[in-house]
């Protein structure tokens, strides 16, 4: 699942690291220490060891694929690295029904004793999502987080928070006021964005 | 008289610069008187003689040459000037004599460039005439005490009262092998008796420089900015240090007697002894040879070089049973070689005070102490190497089981237990088997626990003076109101108690003399690592010298102060990776268990150990503190769920959920392994064997909880906590430690979190506000109007930690050293107060009212947490 590479191994492969690095920073940890260099990347491989988590997140996965929820599928149904998931928000209410939105769930190692992780990958004009894709999702907020909180149930948290945006408690200040104000004004530019840069929606196959 | 046995030569220069002579008038008819061709020569005992140039035909004339001769004590050296004749025989001028004894009696017993004006006798029959003066100087003459004969001199004092002086300086070779200080043999302890005069010990000190030595003076009074608590913690070793250091033995050359000179750089060197009370009764004070003053104390037939006072309130002298002299200290429980003077004790008192005030305790006077005041005094273990060979000894019937690996158990010669650490090089009374191992509550109001000959602790109840061997706290649970660390008050005297134990300990295994460390502070790190790395471990129990590269200046404890501080601030510093913040919320350190990306790490943790353990044992103050469950992972106490809490909520939040609710409803999944991510690696571990295959239902979840806790803690850092608690041990075992809880230890480290608002006001400066200012005035009556949580958030805002340092305000640092608390007027009323952390500086806008002032600074300190701030 992890790889590691002493940079002194092969040139290629330290290409690779780098490619790694520089595209997906947000999956690399890399280390500088004196003259070793080390780079520990995360590759998604078909996962193969026991992890504590697996089995909890395998049946959480199951639940998702089986669930009858338009809002929300995988991206690819076989991804399997357990920890990092890779889904597609699909949002029916205006504005934003009129494209799909990629999002990344992290879990952490420890999970469920602490709770995952949220990213929108896709570009998104919401109050409370900002523009690197952060957002607050009181689900998962070290505060309320419950080691019973099951994958479903964040995911449909979040596609309510898309579908009813909370103004009162924003993540981009500007938008919830515009949202507050000129309601029009608001749903014309979140519009545009889906529009420009959304995902095509997947077909509704189920 | 000087005969070959005793007469030991020296080397002593002698320069003629020059002379001042009378014309001549020779014995032709006629003729005028006229200056004279002259040259010197010089004759140590009659032996050939060294010449001159010739000065020709003047009055005045100038050699300035230098002859280096050897000589003994007893020589006489002859000056002769002479006429040169190149027709007949040279003319004999004048002549002088010098006694090197006269002379070294009068300089202190060393020559070093002493100009001396002879005046020239002449001969025979013109001796009406003064035929002139020489200049000369006498230099380079270092006596070896060893080397003066002890026979009658200037002072004559009868054959059968020639002192033995003292053997000086006070022996402290002691061998690194030997654990104990009472090894440390000074001066008061060897008496030969008044009769028979003996060569006193060869002085050992191995630097060479032996005319330093020759005069000894009491040890230095401490500079004022030495720090008591350093040089008090070992008396013997460090007044062995004050007593070779430059102060003292650089002794004023101009006096012209030597009684006048002690007494001058004594009376020069600590005023408050100008005054010198009269001599006990029995004492006489004398002078020796070399003119120097020592006193004779004819009640036990010794000589010392230290003026006698009286043994402070408290003290009293005992003899050892080889007829060692030494100190029992009945306050504090303690004895030392070393005669206690009341400059010393003061000293002790400033530690002890400090210690105190750290705690801020507004008692004067700590109870315990002063319990069994008088009871039997508590001497220092003996060393291993002293004991009779009634060793080993056969391990006594208890129900404690053996001893730990490396310790021994044996028995002193009037029977009392004590214990050897062997690996630590350390002695105790304590068995290290009980030892902090029972949960010690305080013991209840005038008790005191004692321990038989044979080692079985016993209990002292003052109150009704009976003893018994029940454990008073066993019974009744007295917990009296809660004192300003939020535990009862009962307890925080046991801190004091406790701490006491600490420092006792540490005195009674101090060595002598002390350990150099030297950094450059680029490097500090490495420079401090590679150094204590290298010194064995108990070297760094020695008395701390530590210098910066290329910053001159004694280390009095200011210098060990800022290294103890720099290399903590360092080595604790995330940025190394050896350590990390062990929450978001919390700046107390961890062990980072990404650590291992330093292949050296393991090195490093023991270095780390060793160095927190040196701050402990030499009383300084660490910068950042650890958290406490690393406090308590020192201290091998059990870790609790609530532990978790402080340094991760979220986590802590989990484990009481499941805790508190039923799991098996809503199905959590879990089994008995836990996943753990260093660098990108997920690990699962198994927290029990078989854990993997055994889920967690509501009967085994309490175990499950236990065993996360532990996992939780010790995940990832196992190693690095060994190596880090097998350096600590190395320097202070962790034995002496479990007296004490983790926020004792904290305490310890890193100071308190109690406010003393007097210290405080005492210790803060002003900019452009005064004293009297309305707004300072109106700062220091809202500090007291509030409690210790917003003072400390106060204090975070402007100086950036919540942390006092144990000196209190008075050592606040600020990020280039000491910096005290300030308070600057700047700005408008409508501003809010802001800080600059770096300097320990307020910005106290001028604020028209009180109440503005109380809105403005709580707004600063609760509202916008780290507004303002720069």
């Amino acid at each position: 699942m992890f790889v590691e590479i002493s940079l002194f191994d092969q040139y290629e492969e330290y290409l690779d690291c780098l490619r790694v690095l520089f595209f997906n920073c947000s999956q690399v940890t890399s280390c500088a220490f004196s003259h070793r260099f080390v780079i520990c990347f995360k590759v998604n491989v078909k996962f193969a060891g026991k992890m504590a988590a697996t089995r909890r997140l395998q049946k959480e996965m199951m639940t998702i694929q089986q669930s009858t929820n338009k809002s929300y599928r995988f991206m690819e149904t076989n991804s399997t690295n357990l920890l990092v998931w890779n889904m597609l928000i699909i949002p029916q209410v205006a504005p934003y029904n009129k494209g799909a939105f990629k999002i990344e769930i992290t879990f952490p190692a420890e999970y469920p004793f602490k709770p995952p992780k949220i990213t929108f990958k896709t570009k998104i004009y919401h109050p409370n999502i900002d523009e690197k894709g952060q957002m607050c999702l009181p689900i998962i907020s070290p505060e309320c987080w419950k080691p019973a909180t099951k994958a479903d149930q964040v995911l449909c948290d979040l596609v309510k928070m898309i579908h009813e945006p909370q103004p009162e408690h924003p993540l981009r200040a500007d938008v919830a006021e515009e949202y507050s104000r000129d309601r029009n004004k608001f749903n014309k530019t979140a519009e545009e964005f889906t529009k420009k840069y959304s995902e095509k929606r997947p077909h509704e196959s189920r | 008289m000087a005969d070959s046995t005793n007469s030991f030569l020296s080397q002593l220069q002698i320069t003629v610069f020059r002379g001042n002579l009378k014309s001549v008038t020779s014995n032709w008819l006629f003729a005028q008187p006229k200056p004279p061709d002259s040259y010197v020569t010089i004759s140590v005992d009659s032996q050939p003689p060294r010449k001159t140039e010739i000065a020709d035909k003047t009055n005045n004339p100038i050699w300035d040459e230098s002859f280096t001769l050897l000589v003994t004590v007893r020589s006489i050296i002859e000056f002769k000037v002479f006429n040169y004749s190149s027709v007949k025989a040279d003319t004999l001028l004048g002549s002088a004599k010098c006694d090197i004894q006269k002379l070294l009696q009068d300089n202190n017993g060393k020559l070093e460039k002493v100009d001396i004006s002879l005046t020239l006798q002449s001969e025979g029959k013109s001796n009406s005439s003064n035929p002139g003066e020489l200049q000369v100087q006498f230099d380079g003459l270092s006596l070896n005490q060893n080397h003066v004969p002890l026979t009658n001199g200037v002072a004559d004092p009868p054959e059968n009262i020639t002192p033995d002086p003292p053997p000086i300086p006070p022996r402290v070779a002691l061998p690194p092998s030997r654990p104990d200080p009472p090894n440390v043999s000074t001066s008061s302890t060897s008496s030969n008796g008044l009769d028979r005069p003996t060569p006193p010990p060869r002085p050992s000190i191995t630097n060479g420089e032996t005319n330093k030595k020759v005069i000894k003076l009491r040890p230095a009074p401490k500079p004022p900015q030495s720090e008591a608590t350093t040089s008090n913690t070992s008396f013997a070793s460090s007044s062995h240090v004050a007593n070779n250091s430059p102060s003292t033995s650089s002794v004023p050359k101009t006096n012209s007697t030597s009684a006048a000179s002690a007494s001058s750089s004594e009376t020069g060197a600590n005023p408050s002894q100008q005054q010198q009370p009269p001599l006990p009764q029995g004492w006489e004070i004398r002078m020796d040879r070399m003119g120097r003053v020592y006193y004779v104390d004819h009640n036990l037939k010794t000589t010392t070089w230290e003026r006698p006072e009286p043994l402070p309130p408290g003290w009293e002298r005992r003899t050892d049973n080889r007829g060692r002299i030494y100190y029992v200290d009945h306050n504090n429980k303690t004895t030392t070689w070393q005669r206690p003077t009341l400059q010393r004790v003061q000293n002790f008192e400033d530690w002890r005070n400090q210690r105190q005030n750290m705690q801020n305790q507004r008692q004067a006077f700590n109870q315990r102490f002063m319990v069994g005041t008088n009871g039997a005094s508590d001497g220092t273990p003996p060393t291993s190497s002293s004991t009779q060979p009634n060793q080993p000894n056969p391990p006594p019937d208890d129900q404690l089981g053996s001893l730990p690996k490396g310790w021994e158990r044996r028995t002193e010669t009037n029977g009392r237990v004590y214990y050897i650490n062997h690996n630590t090089r350390t002695t105790q009374w304590e068995d290290p088997r009980t030892q902090g191992m029972v949960n010690e509550a305080p013991l209840p109001q005038g008790w005191e626990i004692r321990f038989t000959n044979a080692g079985i602790r016993y209990f002292v109840n003052h109150n009704n003076r009976s003893t018994t061997f029940t454990d008073p706290r066993s019974g009744s649970k007295s917990t009296g109101r809660a004192g300003s660390y939020g535990v009862p008050i009962a307890y925080e005297r046991s801190f004091k108690w406790k701490l006491g134990q600490f420092r006792y300990l540490c005195q009674s295994n101090a060595l002598p003399s002390h350990v150099k460390i030297n950094v450059t502070r680029q490097s500090i790190i490495e420079d401090s690592f590679q150094q204590i790395m290298h010194l064995q471990a108990y070297d760094l129990r020695r008395r701390l010298y530590i210098t910066f590269k290329g910053e001159e200046g004694l280390d009095y404890g200011g210098v060990a102060r800022e290294w103890f501080f720099l290399v903590s601030h360092e080595v604790l510093n995330p940025m190394y990776c050896l350590f990390e913040y062990a929450g978001s919320t919390n700046y107390t350190m961890q062990i980072n268990p990404a650590s291992t990306i330093n292949p050296d790490h393991i090195h490093y943790f023991r270095f780390v150990g060793r160095f927190i353990a040196m701050a402990l044992y030499h009383m300084k103050f660490i910068d950042t503190g650890f958290s406490l469950p690393f406090y308590k992972r020192m201290l091998q106490r059990k870790l609790t769920i609530k532990d978790i809490e402080s340094v991760d909520e979220e986590f802590y939040n989990s484990l009481v959920w499941i805790r508190d609710n039923n799991i098996e409803e809503c199905g959590l999944e879990l089994d008995f392994t836990m996943d753990f991510e260093v660098l990108g690696k997920v690990d699962t571990i198994e927290l029990k064997e078989g854990g993997a295959d055994l889920a967690v239902t509501e009967e085994n979840k309490e175990e499950y909880i236990r065993l996360m806790i532990d996992w939780r803690f010790s995940r990832g850092v196992e190693k690095q906590t060994q190596a880090f608690l097998d350096g600590f041990n190395e320097v202070v075992p962790l034995q002496w430690l479990q007296y004490f809880d983790e926020r004792e230890l904290e305490l310890m480290l890193c100071g308190m979190q109690e406010f003393d608002v007097e210290d405080w006001m005492k210790n803060t400066i002003y900019r452009n506000y005064t004293k009297n200012s309305k707004q300072v005035t109106w700062f220091w009556q809202y500090i007291r109007e509030i409690d210790n949580e917003k003072r400390a958030r106060l204090l975070q805002f402007v100086t950036g930690t919540c942390r006092i340092p144990v000196g209190g305000f008075a050592e606040l640092l600020g990020s280039n050293g000491p910096q005290r608390f300030c308070i600057e007027k700047v700005g408008k009323e409508t501003w809010l107060p802001r800080s600059h952390t770096c300097f320990n500086r307020l910005d106290l806008p001028p604020y028209k009212s009180y109440e503005q002032l109380k809105e403005k600074l709580t707004l600063a300190i609760e509202e916008t947490e780290g507004f303002g701030q720069e």
